[in-house]
């Protein structure tokens, strides 16, 4: 089953606002998100003869904007190339006994099931919240390997770090992402 | 016994490393041993990389999911320009 691709009149309408949506989250910039959009409309425009037909319209355009994405980023990264070391690596050696290594406080359990979270708005402004104490860098890392699924060997070319900071970064932002979201949202009383 | 004393038991700290690299890379067989060892026999740990992987989980779906209630908008002012700008180039 294949379809042509629609009128580009049709577009803005159709997609505009997932695509839109969907670079909202990861770059949480409401004019970039915008312009990201817009080049990605106008990429998808120029190259429309190469769309092919075995694939969904849809799944073209979340494509070219997903390069688009990773564009910014990689000139972004490209003028602040090298390994992040900004000052999380205390506050989360603070978790830990110095001498033995072993947790200081018992986490708390998390009363909620994540899966209905996804609708509750108030959480994930927590949550975004919480990504916005991470160095920049170590954020970025953290959404593209977290909500975007990307590998890690494409994370590094991109932010411009080799894999072990990759790891190092990624570990510092769950260790604090976790326990912000539980002092900001699940110990808070909320669910 | 002679399993503990081939296989110490790590801190909390590298337990905590180890779980979360083991979302990033494939970790080998002693790595592997010792953090499920240790994840067996420390609940707070256990219940961080729960949450963590939870956590993960949580946000990929929250990237594919367009919002009936709060998907954001672009303005009819912008997708006005945008298709604008797409009639004329």
């Amino acid at each position: 089953m294949t379809e042509p691709l629609s009128n580009p009149d049709k577009w803005v309408d159709l997609y505009g606002d997932m695509l839109y949506g969907y670079a909202l989250k990861l770059v949480s910039n409401t004019s970039l998100a915008h312009d990201l959009v817009q080049d990605t409309f106008l990429a998808a425009l120029k190259s429309r003869k190469s769309f092919k037909k075995q694939s969904h319209e849809k799944t073209w355009f979340f494509g070219i904007l997903k390069h688009k994405i990773l564009d910014h980023l990689r000139d972004k990264y490209r003028q602040m190339p090298g390994n992040e070391n900004a000052g999380t690596e205390e506050a989360v050696e603070a978790f830990f006994d110095n001498a033995s290594g072993m947790l200081k406080k018992m986490p708390s359990a998390w009363q909620v099931h994540p899966s209905e979270l996804i609708e509750k708005e108030e959480f994930w402004s927590a949550l975004y919240s919480c990504l916005d104490h991470l160095p920049e860098k170590t954020r970025d890392a953290f959404k593209l390997r977290e909500l975007e699924e990307e590998k890690t060997e494409d994370i590094c070319k991109v932010l411009n770090i080799t894999a072990t900071n990759l790891w190092v970064i990624l570990h510092r932002a769950r260790v604090l992402m976790r326990s912000c979201l539980e002092k900001t949202w699940f110990k808070a009383g909320n669910s | 016994m002679k399993m503990m004393k081939m296989m110490p038991m790590i801190s909390c700290r590298e337990a905590s490393r180890l779980m979360s690299e083991k979302m990033d890379r494939g970790l080998g067989l002693a790595e592997r041993l010792s953090l499920g060892l240790h994840l067996a026999m420390c609940r707070g740990c256990s219940l961080i990389a729960q949450q963590i992987t939870g956590l993960r989980k949580l946000l990929r779906k929250y990237l594919k999911t367009v919002s009936k209630r709060n998907q954001p908008q672009l303005t009819p002012e912008q997708k006005d320009r945008i298709k604008q700008k797409l009639k004329t180039s």
